[in-house]
């Protein structure tokens, strides 16, 4: 939760009383869900609760926030992970992921709904920069786990590459063990993530402005161009044949890349001025 | 003494009121934005929406959510797609999965194109992102 986003101080004042409570042994199946404590804190956004009211609606975490046109600003009590996104922005989108009507949420949520209607406003116009394409990389984490929980079951399969299958089996802890420490190299493959062995050979992630760097200065130099080359096509949209070509597009547009595993695992360039305000997140959220 | 403690007594309770009021002077600000709340029109709680929306906006209209036409939120500031309970319920009005399936609300076509300020509520937020690409998606 980031409780100094502006949907919690304006034009509405938004007290947020945190209490504690348990947990949800669900969450510890998922990425980070380990390391969470016995309790929580959260901050109660309406009076009802499911199955009283419908259960609401959170969405995929990973990569939420990897594009300057979105935000994660809250998770909320769920069954679907402790980072899952209940009060998040994509553009001109606002997610409002809790189900009570006005009459049935809080005094702070009633004000909190409010001040994300005023908020959201600021946004006309800027329709989403990224379509959702692609699954973030952390999902590989959570693959893994099914690995211990489903490891029999045909569709397991589908989620690892077939070397990483004859390798690991069905253990679990080696699949995310191997996933972690290649976290920074890891793209889509036929089935579930791949490393990049090409991008790991650098030693640069593959979601760092330093590839750009690396592979332009390889061009330039004439070392492994090929190599360089196939690297620049794959992370941009771009497919330019000369060295210098590649060079001032990346002076042109430095300040203003960034790297989406949601939208593609490409480097896109940030045409949009109005940038968002959510710098990180925690796990404490409503319900 | 008595008369003192009662006055004493007499003056808490104004500090108490007063305090009470001042919490709710800020909330009936109306601001100047033009709401379109597309839902389902004719609920309990799209009233209920309407009725919150009405003490706080400048204007309110509410609308159909299968009907609803990107046209339709010309002249809004921001439109709002919600949906009442999808969920099958038992006599008491609780949630019983058990007792059939979900009843998913027929999202209405939005180009990629549109760029008005929207907040998404729940089963009809999740609909019209699943169409948009968006990174708000129903996991």
């Amino acid at each position: 939760m980031v409780p100094t986003h502006e949907i919690f101080q304006n034009p509405f004042p938004v007290t947020i009383e945190f209490e504690e409570v348990g947990t949800p042994e669900s969450y510890r199946h998922w990425p980070g869900g380990v390391e969470l404590g016995e309790k929580m804190k959260v901050w109660k956004v309406q009076n009802k609760e499911f199955p009283e009211i419908d259960p609401g609606l959170v969405s995929d975490p990973y990569g939420f926030d990897d594009s300057p046109d979105a935000e994660a600003i809250s998770s909320g009590i769920n069954s679907k992970g402790p980072e899952a996104v209940a009060l998040g922005r994509h553009g001109n989108f606002f997610l409002w992921g809790f189900s009570a009507q006005p009459s049935d949420m809080t005094e702070s949520g009633r004000h909190c709904f409010l001040n994300a209607i005023c908020y959201i406003k600021k946004f006309d116009g800027q329709s989403p920069l990224v379509r959702k394409t692609s699954q973030g990389r952390r999902w590989a984490l959570v693959y893994a786990g099914y690995a211990k929980t489903y490891g029999d079951q045909d569709f397991v399969k589908n989620l690892f590459p077939k070397s990483l299958r004859e390798e690991f089996g069905t253990d679990s802890d080696r699949y995310v063990k191997y996933y972690q420490d290649n976290l920074e190299y890891l793209h889509p493959g036929e089935h579930g993530f791949e490393v990049d062995d090409e991008v790991k050979q650098l030693g640069v992630s593959n979601r760092q402005i330093e590839l750009l760097d690396r592979c332009v200065k390889m061009l330039e130099d004439r070392d492994h161009a090929e190599l360089a080359q196939r690297i620049l096509k794959r992370y941009t949209t771009e497919n330019f044949k000369e060295p210098a070509q590649w060079r001032a597009w990346l002076e042109q547009h430095r300040e203003r890349l960034f790297f989406t595993d949601a939208g593609g695992y490409k480097f896109l360039v940030n045409s949009q001025s109005l940038q968002r305000t959510t710098e990180k997140t925690s796990t404490t959220g409503g319900r | 003494m008595l008369c003192k403690a009662l006055i004493g007594l007499t003056s808490a309770v104004l500090l108490v009121t007063a305090a009470a009021r001042a919490a709710d002077d800020v909330a009936p600000v109306k601001l100047d934005l033009r709401i379109l709340y597309a839902g389902n029109r004719e609920s309990d709680r799209a009233k209920d929406f309407a009725a919150f929306l009405e003490e706080h906006f400048a204007k309110v209209t509410v609308a159909g959510l299968a009907d609803f036409k990107p046209s339709d939120a010309d002249g809004h500031d921001v439109v709002i797609f919600d949906w009442t309970s999808i969920y099958p319920r038992d006599k008491t009005g609780k949630i019983d999965n058990s007792l059939g399936s979900i009843s998913m609300p027929q999202a209405p076509a939005l180009p990629q194109r549109f760029s008005r300020p929207t907040v998404l509520i729940g089963a009809a937020g999740g609909q019209l992102a699943g169409s948009q690409q968006l990174k708000i998606n129903w996991l």
